[in-house]
C-alpha cells in the first residue's frame, strides 16, 4: 500500500515546478505512511488508504481555478500558429506572412480581450489575484510568440533580399547564371541580414515587452510577473520556470533558456540544411568536397600554415570541444552551451569575410560549408541529448 | 460547524510553535500532539501543515532536519529557532488580550 500512497502522492504533484517539490513528496508521504499506519488500527487497508489520502487536504487552494475564457485559447492558438509561420515560410512567403499576421491579430485580440476582462473583475469583485491571474495569462505566451514572430519575420526579410539581388542581376544583364563564388557571398548577405533583422525584431520585442511589464506593474502595483508566470515553452525544456527567474541580463536570456532551442534551431539547421544541400547541386564531385570540409579544419594548420586558418581551425576545435564537453558537465552546461554555439557562428561570419578577402579559396570555401554542416549535425546531437537523454540523467 | 477549530485555525502558526516549543518533532507527530491536547477537537490537513512549516521557516521562525528513525524511515523534523521563540511569546501575549476583552464583554452582558 506504501506504492500505492506514493503513487497518488508523484500524481498530485504532478504539475508542481517549485524548486522543492521532491523533498515536499518525501514528507507528504513520510507523514501519509505514518497515517495510514495509524488508521489500520480501525479500517481495513482500503477505507485507510482513502482517509490517509483524504487528510492531505488541498495544497492548491489559494491557486485561482477558472473555466478556461476563449480568450485563453486564442492565446494558445496564436503561438502555434506563429511556430506554423516558421515553418510555412520556408515553402511561401505568402503563407509565412499571412500565418505571422494572423497570429499576432489573434493575439492581439484575445490579450484585449483579457485586459478588459481582468479590469472587470477588479470592478465587479474587487478581487485582485484573480485580476492578476487573467493578465499573467497574457505573458505565459507573450516572449515564445514574439520570438518566433521575430524569426520568421526576420527569415522572410533575408528571403527578400535575396530574391530581390537575384532579379536585379538578371534585368542587369547577368544571363549566364552564377558562379560558386557568387552563390556563397549572396547566401552570406543574405545569413548577415537574416541575424540584423532577428536582433532587431527581438530588441523590439523586448522594448515592448518591458513596456507592457510596466503596465502590469501600473495596474497590479507587481513588478515581478516573470517569477509567476510559467513559459508558454516549459514542456520542451528540462528546467522549472523558478529556475528561469534565475537567470538574468538581457542577451543571456536572449541566447539560453526557452529562446536556445528555437533561435539555435532555425539558425543553425532550417539555413545551413539548405547550404549543405547547395555543395551537391554545385559541386561535380561531391564525394571529394564532402572529404575537405572535415579535412579542412582538422588537417588546414599544417598544410597552410597562415595565421587566420590556424586560429579559426584550433577555434572551431576548441568550441567545439567545448560544447561536446558541456553537456556532460552539469557545472559548466547552459553558459557554456550558449558561449560555445554562438562563438561558432562569429567563427563562420568571420570566415566568410575572410574568405571575400582571397581572391578565389577553395580550403575558405571548403570551410564554411565543413562549418555549417558540422554544426547542424552537431546541433542534431546536443538537441536530442539535452531534451531526451540528459533530463531523465538528471531526473535518476 | 466546528467553532472550536475555527477559531484555532487563525492560530496555526502559533499552536506549531507551541507544539515545538517542547521539543523537535515532525508534521504527523506535531499533528498528533495537537489532537491530543485538544481531545482530538482539531487537527491540521497536511497542506495547512505544510503550508505553516514552510511560512515560519521563511521568517526563520523554525529550521528543519532530515532524520532516519531506527526502523530506516526518514522524516524531516522542524526545530524553534531563537525567533520562533519570540514570535510564540508575542502570539501568545496577543492571545491573552485577545481573550481577556472577549471576556470582558461576556462578563459585562452578563450582569
Amino acid at each position: 500500500m506504501e506504492e500505492k500512497l506514493q503513487s497518488y502522492v508523484e500524481y498530485y504533484f504532478r504539475f508542481d515546478r517549485s524548486e522543492d517539490v521532491k523533498e515536499k513528496k518525501a514528507e507528504v508521504l513520510a507523514n501519509l505512511i505514518d497515517r495510514y499506519e495509524e488508521l489500520l488500527n480501525d479500517y481495513d487497508e482500503d477505507k485507510a488508504y482513502v482517509e490517509a489520502i483524504k487528510s492531505m487536504g488541498d495544497f492548491y487552494q489559494d491557486e485561482v481555478i477558472e473555466h478556461p475564457l476563449l480568450a485563453d485559447t486564442g492565446l494558445l492558438v496564436a503561438l502555434v500558429t506563429a511556430i506554423f509561420a516558421l515553418v510555412g515560410v520556408l515553402f511561401s512567403n505568402v503563407l509565412g506572412i499571412v500565418l505571422v499576421m494572423l497570429s499576432i491579430s489573434l493575439f492581439a485580440a484575445s490579450s484585449y480581450y483579457l485586459v478588459r476582462h481582468a479590469k472587470v473583475v477588479l470592478n465587479d469583485e474587487k478581487d485582485l489575484d484573480k485580476m492578476k491571474f487573467h493578465l499573467q495569462k497574457i505573458f505565459s505566451y507573450m516572449k515564445a510568440s514574439f520570438t518566433f514572430w521575430s524569426i520568421t519575420l526576420s527569415f522572410l526579410g533575408a528571403k527578400l533580399i535575396y530574391s530581390l539581388v537575384i532579379s536585379m542581376a538578371f534585368l542587369g544583364g547577368m544571363n549566364n547564371g552564377f558562379s560558386m563564388d557568387d552563390v556563397v557571398v549572396l547566401l552570406a548577405i543574405s545569413f548577415i541580414v537574416f541575424v540584423i533583422l532577428l536582433v532587431i525584431f527581438l530588441v523590439l520585442s523586448r522594448v515592448l515587452y518591458s513596456r507592457l511589464m510596466h503596465q502590469y506593474y501600473l495596474m497590479t502595483g507587481d513588478d515581478d510577473v516573470d517569477s509567476m508566470v510559467s513559459s508558454g515553452l516549459s514542456f520542451i525544456k528540462d528546467k522549472s520556470p523558478s529556475e528561469h527567474h534565475e537567470v538574468r541580463g538581457f542577451f543571456y536570456t536572449l541566447l539560453s533558456g526557452r529562446y536556445f532551442i528555437p533561435v539555435y534551431f532555425t539558425v543553425f539547421w532550417l539555413i545551413a540544411l539548405p547550404f549543405g544541400l547547395e555543395i551537391v547541386t554545385y559541386g561535380r564531385n561531391w564525394s571529394i568536397e564532402f572529404g575537405n570540409f572535415f579535412s579542412f579544419i582538422l588537417l588546414s594548420p599544417a598544410y597552410h600554415y597562415t595565421f587566420p586558418r590556424v586560429i579559426l581551425a584550433l577555434l572551431s576545435i576548441g568550441l567545439y570541444v567545448m560544447i561536446g564537453l558541456s553537456y556532460f558537465v552539469k557545472k559548466i552546461s547552459d553558459k557554456m552551451i550558449v558561449i560555445g554555439s554562438y562563438g561558432l557562428i562569429g567563427l563562420y561570419i568571420l570566415t566568410v569575410l575572410l574568405s571575400n578577402l582571397y581572391v578565389f579559396n577553395w580550403y575558405i570555401e571548403g570551410a564554411i560549408f565543413g562549418y555549417f554542416f558540422l554544426m547542424g549535425l552537431f546541433t542534431m546531437i546536443v538537441l536530442v541529448l539535452r531534451m531526451f537523454v540528459l533530463p531523465s540523467k538528471r531526473d535518476k | 460547524m466546528n467553532l472550536v477549530g475555527d477559531i484555532l485555525r487563525g492560530y496555526t502558526d502559533m499552536l506549531l510553535l507551541a507544539v515545538l516549543e517542547e521539543r523537535d518533532s515532525y508534521g504527523y507527530q506535531v499533528n498528533q500532539l495537537l489532537q491530543e491536547k485538544t481531545d482530538g477537537a482539531f487537527s491540521l490537513t497536511e497542506a495547512t501543515l505544510y503550508t505553516s512549516f514552510k511560512r515560519l521557516e521563511k521568517q526563520d521562525c523554525i529550521v528543519s532536519y532530515w532524520l532516519e528513525t531506527k526502523n530506516q524511515k526518514k522524516r524531516k523534523y522542524y526545530s524553534i529557532t531563537s525567533n520562533g521563540k519570540k514570535l510564540l511569546k508575542e502570539k501568545k501575549k496577543e492571545w491573552e488580550e485577545a481573550k481577556a476583552l472577549i471576556e470582558q464583554v461576556l462578563q459585562k452582558n452578563h450582569q
